[in-house]
């Protein structure tokens, strides 16, 4: 989990490619187009045509595909359990549900994978309470700050023997031990980001990002996209 | 393993909407109810939230993870704590681990342990110390957190799958694919949870020998 945040991360504020440099906003309003013809669409040879479609937007946007399909998996893995309560004896359902998990998971990972966080997180703090628009960024900032040293904890762990790996009771004792530092660590350290922020002149609001609105015409290319993926929807199911 | 990573498109539209609803309404009652903080609980919020997202590298058995909730949970305090579920399951959510749609209703889940746990543990901590109160909280507040996930399941499947319309002959009755998923669902939540209440009382133990000042 920790490293799947960081690399995309690393992938969002290092591309130059169109989709980078498209605004925040324009690739919001793509998802929300693609995503709302994924929840209402029940034609498979559509959902496998624009999981397709959506491949080679990753690769066009020079995100690691392989990579991001990975990351897509996840769903898959933790729905298998209600994909399999819900098994009616055809494979139609299960790859109906299948394509639309694969489909919508792999657009968010698009959508983090082209657009820094605090790009990202600007139009939503506009719409939220501060105590989550702001949360929100800061938990990412927060969350940087933690992972290097909650790596070598575990490392250390695992080295002195305190983590087997094996699952066993001893196992979560000591990871507990050691979450119990990372919250010590965690405490400290928002103390001080607190005292930093009053030194700064803390105004209220912490996120004053303003690049998420800034049009260009490279924000055509997701509005195009998402039309497009739309049309073929309708051209689809049409024939 | 606890909390829902049921993907976009899987439930119907008006659940997911009543989810996203219901996690706004929470979160715009919590964050009034906090809006005279401090920004160092702000930053805390954020903090712990972090070590969250940290503590889900923690596996349990091959498709489950800590979930870390009651801890978080007993630490902020239940309207704190439900911003908490609500902040790490949209952060997930953008990572394509669990859908963007169903953002309210892993918050409800994930919610109803954070918001449980403290109340809990301060009723057990009477008689009990930190370890074994806070062990017994978050087997309390997870259990509340899985009755919460059967609820969501069982409304999902008593309106039918919403890919049912392919073949609405071959749709299962809402109660038997309610029992399955129990039953498959089941061994994981009880290892899920012994795990999670041996965290949880490894950490409080911990922290009432080092910084007996963060817990409540």
């Amino acid at each position: 989990m920790s490293h799947d945040l960081a690399l995309v991360d690393t992938w969002a504020s290092s591309g130059k490619s169109l989709w980078h440099r498209a605004s925040a906003l324009s690739k919001l309003a793509f998802v929300a187009l693609v995503l709302g013809t994924i929840l209402t669409t029940h034609s498979l040879p559509y959902l496998l045509a624009l999981y397709a479609g959506l491949c080679v937007v990753v690769l066009w946007a020079r995100v690691p595909l392989g990579a991001a399909v990975m990351l897509s998996l996840y769903p898959v893995l933790f729905s298998s359990l209600y994909l399999l309560s819900r098994w009616d004896g055809t494979w139609q359902l299960p790859a109906l549900l299948l394509l639309r998990s694969l489909s919508s998971s792999l657009l968010a990972v698009l959508l983090v994978g082209t657009t820094p966080y605090p790009d990202l997180f600007a139009p939503i703090a506009r719409v939220t309470p501060r105590l989550v628009g702001d949360g929100l960024f800061l938990t990412y900032r927060a969350f940087f700050g933690l992972i290097a040293r909650a790596d070598r904890m575990w490392i250390a762990l695992k080295l002195r023997g305190g983590l087997s790996g094996r699952g066993l009771p001893r196992d979560f004792r000591s990871a507990g031990e050691g979450l119990g530092q990372l919250v010590v660590h965690s405490y400290d350290r928002s103390q001080r980001l607190y005292a930093i922020m009053h030194i700064r002149g803390h105004s209220g609001r912490v996120c004053g990002c303003r690049h998420w609105a800034e049009f260009g015409a490279e924000d055509l290319v997701p509005i195009l996209c998402g039309t497009l993926l739309v049309l073929a929807r309708f051209w689809l199911e049409a024939r | 393993m606890t909390h829902l990573h049921i993907a976009d498109g899987v439930l119907p539209v008006w659940l997911w909407l009543s989810g996203l609803a219901i996690a706004a309404l929470c979160a715009g009652v919590a964050s009034y109810l906090h809006r005279h903080d401090r920004a160092d609980r702000l930053t805390l919020l954020a903090s712990l939230c972090a070590v969250m997202l940290a503590a889900m590298s923690v596996p349990i058995g091959p498709l489950g993870h800590l979930s870390f909730a009651p801890m978080v949970g007993i630490l902020l305090g239940p309207g704190l704590g439900f911003l908490a579920a609500l902040l790490v399951n949209g952060t997930l959510a953008l990572l394509g681990h669990g859908g963007l749609t169903v953002v309210g209703l892993n918050t409800c889940v994930l919610g109803a342990a954070t918001m449980s746990a403290r109340p809990a543990y301060m009723l057990l901590r009477r008689g009990l110390a930190p370890g074994r109160a806070g062990a017994l909280a978050a087997i309390a507040a997870l259990l509340f957190s899985v009755a919460a996930l059967c609820v969501v399941i069982a409304l999902a499947n008593r309106a039918g799958a919403p890919g049912a319309a392919l073949d609405p002959e071959h749709d299962l009755p809402g109660g038997v694919a309610t029992g399955r998923f129990v039953l498959l669902s089941s061994p994981f939540w009880v290892i899920a949870i012994a795990a999670e209440a041996l965290v949880t009382s490894s950490v409080l133990s911990f922290l009432a020998r080092v910084r007996p000042e963060l817990l409540p």
